[in-house]
C-alpha cells in the first residue's frame, strides 16, 4: 500500500493551517481583558455595602447607602464622609440630608461572591472627615478570612490609565456582588489649584451612580487608588456654580490624601504601610495606556480654551422639551470650553453649542418655546471670548463665521502678536485620510476646559466610533460620526482624535436633552464635512436654515402656494413679493404643498440665492430670493 | 622618532575635524530619556493599532447581525389610518435549526399593529410575531417574505456562549438602535464590561440571572445584541437603571442589563414550538421558602397533584408537602432554586416530554427524584 502524495500533503496543510499564529491584535486584546478580569478579581472579595445600623426606616426616614473597603484583615474599612447618615423623605424629589445625628453604629454588608445574599457584620466608626469625604470602619468582630484590597500608588497615575470602579451602584449589590464599571483615568487636578471646581482630586470616566460612593477605585494591577466620592453633579448645590468641568464624571479622593491624613491618626496606624511605591508597566493594558496618555498629551497642544464671557443678564440656559409638560430650564455649564487650533494665524473652530442655547439650533424648536431658547439669542448675549493659547498667553477672538447645520463656527484671535508660531504653531492636528472612518474605531475624546488654569493634560475620555449618520437621514446629526466617548458640555468643542492622535473630528453635543449628558452618545463632525466650508467660514459667512419670510397655504386652483402675507423686512418682502402672489417653483420644481417647499429648500442655508416662479394676476415673473436666516435674532429697529 | 612626529599632526587634524563638527550640529543631541520614551510610545502605538484592527474585525461582523425593529401602531381614534412609526427597538437575527429568526424583547413590539425591521444594508423587512414569552420580556420574530443573503447567530447548546465564559470586566460590545439613531438599519455601536452576574430584576418583565454591563445602552437599544470580543452573542439588552441628574430623560447611566444568551436559548426551544401542548407539567405547588436568619432558601412544596409525573411516582420516592426544593434539572440544563419564582421560571419554558431531576431536603435529608413532564 503507497500513500499518494495528496494524501499527506492534505494533513499537513491542514496542521499548517491550525498553527497560523492569530493576530497580535486579538492576542493582545484578549490579555488586555484578561487583565481586566484578573483586576476585578482583586476587588470583588474586598468591596462591601455599608448601611446605618439599629434604626428603623419610616415613612418620613429613609438610610442612605455606602460602599466600603476591607483595607486590612482585622476589619477595617474605609468609607466615605456621609457613611451611615439618613435622610428625611420629603416627598418633593430631593430628600434631605440628615447630619446632626450621623450614626456611628453601622451595618456591613459582605456580598456572597458564588450566591446570592450576604453576611452582615456590626462595625462602628472610628474617624469621620466631612471635608475630605473619608471615613474609617472597625468590624466590631471581625470573622477569619476576610480578603483585604492592597493600598496603591496614585502618585504615578497618568491622564489615560484605566481604572475600575465597585460600589453599590443603584442599591443593585443588595443580594449580589456590586458593580463594576471601566474607564479612564479623564483628569487629575493638582493640590495647589483651589480655584473653582479644581481641587486635589481624581477625574473618572469609570460610571459612577448613586450608592457608589465609598467604594474603591483601583488600577489595573487591582490595587487601591482611590475612594469614590460620587457623581460630579453640574452646579455646586450651595452657591448655583456651574462652572464645574468634570460635571457628571466620578469624583474620587486620591489616595495619596488619605494616606496624608490618616498619618496623623492613630486607629489608622499601619494600615497605609504596604503601599508599593511602583507601578510596574508590564501588562498589556499598559500599551493602550500609554498610547492614550501620550496621544492625548499631544493633541491637547493643539487646543485651545475659550473663556466666553456673557452680558450680566443674558441668560446661559437650556432649554428643553419635557413631553406634554411642557418646557424645562436649566443652568447651562458657564465654564471655559474647548476650541481647535486650525493655523498659525489664529483661526480657531469649536461648536455652537458652546455658545447658544441648546433647543432651537437648527429647527429643533417646538412652536410653543419661549424666544430666548433660540440660538440667536445666545449669541446675543455674549460680550466678549477670551482665548487661552497652548503657551498660556490670551488673547481676544471673535466668531467669524457659523453653520448651524454641521454644528461649526469659525472664530478668529484679534491680535495676532509676535511669536505666533511658537503660541499657535507646530501643534496643529493633522487630520485623518478619509478612508479612516470605520464603526469600532478607537477614538479620544480631548478638552480643554482649564481656561488659564491651564493643566498638562487634557479632560481625556475614550471609546469607539458607534456609526456614521448617513448624509440623507433627514437628521440634524446627517453625515456626522457618533461615538460613546463621555461627553459632557464640558468636551464640546474639543477635538476626537485617533490612536495615532490625528483629528477624527470636533467633538459636539446636539441635544442633551433627549440624548442625556455622559450618555455615550455625543456626535463628531468630522473633518470631511467641515474642510469644504471653511473658506466661506473666513470670509464670514453665516450658514443658517432658510428663512423666507412669508406665511402661504396650497393655492385654491390645486397649483402652487398663495402668500398670505409676508414678514415685514423679510427676505421675500426684500425681493417683492407681495400678498396674493402665488408662487409656482422654486428653481424650476413645483411645489403644491408647504411640504413640498420644505424638501426643495434642504440643503439651502441663509445667504442662497432660489428663483422663484410667481405668477400675479395673469402675469408670471421669475423673482430672485435671498434667503434669510431663522436663527439670528431679529436687527434692532 | 621621524614615525611619531608624523603621528601628532593627524591627532590634531581629527580634534579640529571633531570639533568642527560639534559645532556645526544644531539642535543638539537628543536628550536619551526623551528618544527611549519616543521610541517606547512608537512601539505602544504600533501595538495598538493592530488591537484596534481585531476590534474592528468583531464589530464588522456582529453588526450584520443587528436589526432596528419599528413599532407601527394605528392612531387612537382612527381605526381606518395606515399604523404609523410610534416606537423603535432593536433585535438580532438568529438561526435556529436551520431557520432565520428575529430575537427582540416584548416590550419593544408592545401594543404594534405592524412591525418591520430594518436590516444593516438599510432594507427593510416585514416580519410576524412568532410567539412571546411575556414574563421574561422575550419575542421571537419572522420574516414574512422569504429572505436572502442574510445570515442568523447560529443558535445551538455548543454555540451559545456558556455563563462560566462571562465575568466582571470582560469586554463587551452592544449593537442596537438608540433613540431612534439607527433607523436606516446600521446599528448603533458600544463598547463596555461586565460589571455583575446573575442579577435579579423584578417588575413585570422578569430579568432572572441577567448580565449587568456599564456599556451605552438607552432607549431603543432593548432587543439588541450584546456581543463579547470575538464576536459570539452573549446577551439581549433590555433594562437600563436611570437617575434623573440633570433634567435629562432617561438615558445611560453605565447600569446596563441584558438577558444571557444561555437563557434565551432555553427560551428558543420553547418559542419554536407551537400551541399550548408544549408546556411542561410537574404537578407540584410551591412557595417561597426562607431560611432562620430570613435568607432565601428554596421552593417549600405546598401541595402535590395526583395525576402528574410527582404524583404518579412511588409514594416513597417522590416529594412531599413540606420538603424543600433547593435544584432542578430540565433538559440537561440545571437551575438552582432560591425561590418559588425560581421554580416557576425553569417550568414555565419546559416542554412535555423534556426529562427532569428534583433535588430537595427534607429536614436534613437530601433527597432526588428523576422523571418525564407531562403535558398539561
Amino acid at each position: 500500500m503507497t500513500r499518494s502524495p495528496l494524501a499527506l500533503a492534505l494533513p499537513i496543510a491542514l496542521l499548517v493551517l491550525l498553527l497560523q499564529p492569530a493576530p497580535v491584535g486579538a492576542d493582545a486584546l484578549g490579555d488586555i481583558e484578561n487583565e481586566f478580569e484578573k483586576a476585578i478579581r482583586k476587588v470583588s472579595p474586598s468591596t462591601v455595602v455599608c448601611v446605618p445600623a439599629g434604626v428603623k426606616a419610616s415613612p418620613t426616614k429613609r438610610p442612605g447607602s455606602s460602599s466600603g473597603i476591607i483595607i486590612s484583615r482585622k476589619g477595617y474599612v474605609l468609607s466615605d464622609g456621609d457613611v451611615g447618615v439618613w435622610y428625611e423623605v420629603t416627598g418633593q424629589g430631593r430628600d434631605r440630608k440628615i447630619t446632626t445625628n450621623d450614626s456611628d453604629k453601622i451595618e456591613i454588608r459582605l456580598p456572597d461572591l458564588k450566591g446570592r445574599g450576604s453576611r452582615s457584620y456590626e462595625a462602628r466608626v472610628l474617624v469621620r472627615d466631612r471635608k475630605l469625604d473619608t471615613s474609617l470602619l472597625r468590624i466590631t468582630k471581625p470573622p477569619t478570612g476576610l480578603k483585604h484590597l492592597a493600598v496603591g500608588n496614585s502618585d504615578k497615575l497618568q491622564v489615560g490609565d484605566f481604572a475600575f470602579s465597585m460600589g453599590d451602584s443603584f442599591g443593585l449589590a443588595a443580594e449580589a456582588p456590586p458593580t463594576l464599571t471601566a474607564g479612564l483615568i479623564s483628569a487629575l487636578v493638582p493640590a495647589e489649584d483651589k480655584s473653582v471646581g479644581l481641587y486635589d482630586m481624581i477625574f473618572t470616566s469609570a460610571a459612577v451612580n448613586v450608592g457608589v460612593n465609598g467604594g474603591p477605585l483601583v488600577d489595573i494591577e487591582g490595587r487601591l487608588i482611590g475612594v469614590v466620592s460620587g457623581p460630579e453633579s453640574p452646579w455646586d448645590p450651595k452657591t448655583r456654580d456651574a462652572k464645574r468641568p468634570f460635571q457628571f464624571l466620578g469624583r474620587v479622593v486620591p489616595i495619596k490624601r488619605l494616606k496624608a491624613f490618616y498619618k496623623n491618626v492613630p486607629e489608622a496606624e499601619g494600615l497605609f504601610d504596604d503601599a508599593s511605591g511602583d507601578r510596574p508597566r508590564s501588562r498589556k493594558a499598559a500599551i493602550l495606556e500609554t498610547v492614550f496618555h501620550e496621544t492625548g498629551k499631544r493633541a491637547y497642544r493643539g487646543l485651545v480654551s475659550l473663556d466666553v464671557q456673557r452680558n450680566g443678564d443674558a441668560e446661559f440656559r437650556e432649554i428643553f422639551a419635557l413631553g406634554r409638560r411642557g418646557l424645562g430650564r436649566l443652568q447651562r455649564y458657564s465654564g471655559p470650553v474647548s476650541g481647535i487650533l486650525l493655523s498659525d494665524d489664529g483661526w480657531i473652530l469649536t461648536s455652537i453649542y458652546n455658545l447658544g442655547n441648546t433647543v432651537g439650533i437648527v429647527n429643533g424648536l417646538p412652536d410653543s418655546a419661549p424666544p430666548e431658547a433660540k440660538l440667536g439669542v445666545g449669541l446675543a448675549g455674549i460680550a466678549r471670548i477670551v482665548a487661552h493659547l497652548p503657551d498660556g498667553r490670551e488673547v481676544e477672538a471673535e466668531i467669524v463665521g457659523r453653520h448651524d447645520g454641521i454644528g461649526v463656527a469659525l472664530l478668529k484671535t484679534k491680535k495676532p502678536e509676535s511669536g505666533a508660531e511658537r503660541a499657535y504653531g507646530a501643534n496643529l492636528l493633522k487630520p485623518v485620510p478619509p478612508d479612516y472612518y470605520e464603526t469600532g474605531r478607537i477614538v479620544l475624546a480631548v478638552a480643554n476646559p482649564y481656561g488659564a488654569k491651564r493643566q498638562d493634560d487634557p479632560l481625556l475620555t475614550f471609546g469607539i466610533l458607534s456609526k456614521l449618520h448617513p448624509e440623507d437621514s433627514g437628521t440634524r446629526w446627517a453625515g456626522q460620526w457618533q461615538t460613546d466617548c463621555s461627553g459632557t458640555d464640558a468636551t464640546a468643542g474639543g477635538a476626537v482624535v485617533d490612536l495615532a492622535g490625528r483629528l477624527v473630528g470636533m467633538m459636539h453635543i446636539w441635544d442633551p436633552g433627549r440624548h442625556g449628558r455622559n450618555s455615550g452618545i455625543s456626535f463628531v463632525v468630522p473633518w470631511g464635512q467641515i474642510e469644504p466650508v471653511l473658506d466661506d467660514l473666513k470670509q464670514g459667512r453665516v450658514f443658517s436654515p432658510p428663512f423666507v419670510g412669508v406665511r402661504w397655504q396650497p393655492d385654491a386652483s390645486g397649483e402652487g402656494l398663495k402668500i398670505l402675507s409676508v414678514v415685514k423686512g423679510g427676505p421675500a418682502e426684500t425681493a417683492g413679493i407681495k400678498k396674493d402672489d402665488v408662487i409656482e417653483q422654486i428653481d424650476g420644481q413645483a411645489l403644491n404643498n408647504p411640504g413640498d417647499a420644505g424638501r426643495l429648500l434642504k440643503g439651502k442655508w441663509s445667504g442662497d440665492v432660489v428663483k422663484l416662479t410667481v405668477r400675479r394676476g395673469d402675469k408670471t415673473l421669475e423673482i430672485e430670493v435671498t434667503l434669510g436666516s431663522r436663527v439670528d435674532p431679529p436687527k434692532p429697529s | 622618532m621621524k614615525r611619531f612626529a608624523l603621528l601628532v599632526p593627524l591627532a590634531l587634524l581629527s580634534m579640529w575635524l571633531v570639533g568642527d563638527r560639534a559645532l556645526a550640529e544644531d539642535p543638539p543631541a537628543p536628550d536619551p530619556a526623551v528618544v527611549e520614551a519616543e521610541k517606547e510610545y512608537q512601539e505602544a502605538l504600533e501595538k495598538a493599532l493592530s488591537i484596534e484592527k481585531s476590534l474592528l474585525k468583531t464589530v464588522r461582523k456582529v453588526r450584520t447581525y443587528s436589526v432596528s425593529v419599528l413599532n407601527k401602531q394605528v392612531p387612537r381614534g382612527q381605526p381606518e389610518a395606515e399604523p404609523r412609526l410610534v416606537g423603535v427597538g432593536s433585535g438580532v437575527i438568529v438561526s435556529y435549526k436551520g431557520k432565520l429568526w428575529i430575537i427582540t424583547n416584548v416590550h419593544v413590539i408592545q401594543g404594534a399593529a405592524a412591525l418591520d425591521v430594518v436590516t444593516h444594508d438599510g432594507k427593510t423587512h416585514v416580519v410576524d410575531t412568532h410567539d412571546t414569552i411575556p414574563q421574561y420580556d422575550i419575542a421571537l420574530l419572522k420574516f414574512r417574505e422569504r429572505v436572502r443573503g442574510y445570515k442568523g447567530v447560529t443558535m445551538s447548546k455548543t454555540a451559545s456562549t456558556s455563563p462560566s465564559k462571562i465575568r466582571e470586566g470582560t469586554w463587551v460590545i452592544a449593537t442596537g438602535n438608540p433613540f431612534f439613531l439607527a433607523l436606516d438599519g446600521r446599528s448603533v455601536t458600544t463598547l463596555g464590561v461586565v460589571s455583575g452576574l446573575e442579577r435579579f430584576l423584578g417588575g413585570q418583565f422578569q430579568y432572572v440571572d441577567a448580565i449587568q454591563h456599564d456599556t451605552e445602552v438607552n432607549p431603543g437599544n432593548s432587543g439588541g445584541p450584546l456581543w463579547n470580543l470575538k464576536g459570539d452573542l452573549v446577551g439581549i439588552n433590555g433594562k437600563i437603571a436611570t437617575s434623573n441628574s440633570g433634567g435629562a430623560g432617561p438615558s445611560n447611566t453605565g447600569a446596563s442589563f441584558s438577558l444571557p444568551v444561555h437563557q434565551v436559548m432555553e427560551y428558543m426551544r420553547f418559542l419554536t414550538k407551537a400551541g399550548d401542548a408544549r408546556s411542561g407539567y410537574l404537578g407540584i405547588d410551591v412557595d417561597s421558602h426562607r431560611d432562620a436568619k430570613g435568607k432565601p432558601a428554596g421552593a417549600k412544596i405546598t401541595r402535590v397533584r395526583g395525576n402528574s409525573p410527582t404524583g404518579a411516582a412511588s409514594a416513597k420516592k417522590r416529594p412531599m408537602p413540606g420538603d424543600i426544593i433547593w435544584k432542578i434539572q430540565v433538559d440537561g440544563s440545571t437551575r438552582r432554586i432560591y425561590d418559588a419564582t425560581d421554580l416557576r421560571s425553569v417550568l414555565s419554558i419546559a416542554l412535555a416530554g423534556d426529562k427532569f431531576s428534583l433535588y430537595w431536603k427534607r429536614g436534613k435529608k437530601s433527597m432526588s427524584f428523576k422523571g418525564k413532564l407531562a403535558g398539561r
